[in-house]
């Protein structure tokens, strides 16, 4: 194998007790456990198996013997965890549906690993984490119809029927949770004017991007996104304040409610629409906009996290004004227009 | 960017950094078990908010 690759696994706590490291790989888990050799050796190992690197490097790069190299990835390469990033790309076109089952196959290990962000553990906790937290995805949960719209506008004939009845479902959803929003935040404010974090409104974008340049990927990316299954024991502490539950009720009836809608099976809705075979770069598209979107949905859970946790961060976060950045406060009375320099 | 989970790598290569010795030739060899995969996840309400 001349640069070996890792394939898009989740590195996981392992199942077994006297594994080290756990990895999915789709529908597929495995422990690894070590016999000789340290963790961090080990961690360093799976950095370097980008497909940058040859075998050499990789020994070189990591202290150790080639011949310890070169077994533990044709141990991985066994199990179908590591290819060869310089082999020639696929370019037999998928079955839909065979395509399908992969596509099944890999959300519920990437939902599994967004879901142990430690975000969440954490705004079961933290009452003001938790109302920040129901801020920043309830911008999401408004921006449903700008990017579905920009969907129905760049989707094939074939899928419209389909996007025309997500916005129809979506279009105003977001109204349902702002009573019990404003309630919890209390103060006399317009939720017109609350401001999303970098990261939150990261996500809107890609989303709107997607919509825009991918509509299959961006049905993809929607369906993983979506709520796929709700705990009945799902519930914030019973001691917390009324309007912060009537927060999170107001969220669980909107989860709910797409849960009936079936949201999760939109691209497999989308799949029964077109052709019966896709190329392989739009599969590839796909997947890489799915195993991103993860990401993005990452970031923005990370920046909760540490903006929200800051002293002194505001919250609710309104949109800056002009005055934020005016050191002095005179201010000429002006007669441009907005667009006018 | 790395297909590896971002905070798990992070940690590890934390560990790596802390850890790593300039020694060369060192062994490693694993053992690696298919197992069922437990999905489980460890938040009840983290699931309600992404929906749309």
């Amino acid at each position: 194998m001349e640069r070996p690759r890792l394939k898009a696994t989740v590195v996981v706590p392992p199942v077994g007790a006297d594994g080290h490291l756990g990895l999915i790989l789709g529908p597929k888990a495995f422990d690894i456990r070590l016999r000789k050799g340290d963790l961090s050796q080990f961690a360093q190992l799976l950095s370097d198996l980008s497909g940058a690197y040859t075998c050499a490097e990789i020994a070189q790069r990591s202290g150790l013997s080639a011949a310890s190299v070169s077994a533990v990835i044709e141990r991985l390469r066994s199990f179908g965890l590591t290819y060869d990033y310089n082999s020639s790309p696929c370019h037999d076109n998928i079955d839909r549906f065979v395509f399908l089952r992969a596509f099944e196959s890999f959300v519920p290990a990437l939902r599994f690993d967004m879901f142990r962000h430690p975000l969440f553990p954490e705004i079961v906790r933290n009452e003001r984490l938790f109302l920040a937290t129901a801020a920043e995805y309830f911008h999401l949960i408004r921006d449903a119809e700008s990017h579905i719209g920009i969907a129905l506008q760049h989707a094939p004939e074939r899928l419209r029927a389909l996007i025309s009845e997500y916005l129809n479902v979506e279009r105003g959803h977001y109204i349902s949770l702002e009573p019990a929003l404003v309630s919890a935040f209390g103060g006399n404010f317009s939720l017109e004017r609350l401001a999303p974090l970098a990261a939150t409104e990261s996500v809107m974008l890609k989303t709107r991007e997607l919509a825009r340049s991918d509509p299959l990927a961006w049905l993809a990316c929607c369906s993983f996104s979506e709520v796929q299954a709700l705990s009945s024991s799902a519930r914030i502490p019973d001691h917390w304040s009324s309007s912060l539950r009537a927060v999170f009720d107001a969220f669980l009836d909107h989860a709910r409610e797409d849960l009936d809608a079936s949201h999760g099976s939109l691209f497999a809705d989308a799949l029964e629409l077109t052709q019966d075979v896709l190329h392989p770069s739009a599969a590839e598209r796909i997947l890489t906009a799915l195993h991103e979107y993860k990401h993005y949905f990452d970031n923005m859970n990370s920046e909760i996290l540490r903006v929200y946790a800051q002293p002194g961060a505001p919250l609710p976060r309104l949109k800056q004004r002009l005055e934020d950045f005016l050191v002095t406060p005179e201010i000429q009375a002006s007669s441009v227009t907005p667009n006018e320099y | 960017m790395s297909p590896l989970n971002q905070q798990t790598l992070r940690t590890l290569n934390t560990q790596a950094l802390e850890t790593a010795e300039p020694a060369m030739d060192a062994e490693l060899v694993i053992d690696i078990t298919p197992v069922e995969p437990n999905l489980n996840s460890s938040s009840d309400v983290a699931p309600v908010f992404p929906c749309r």
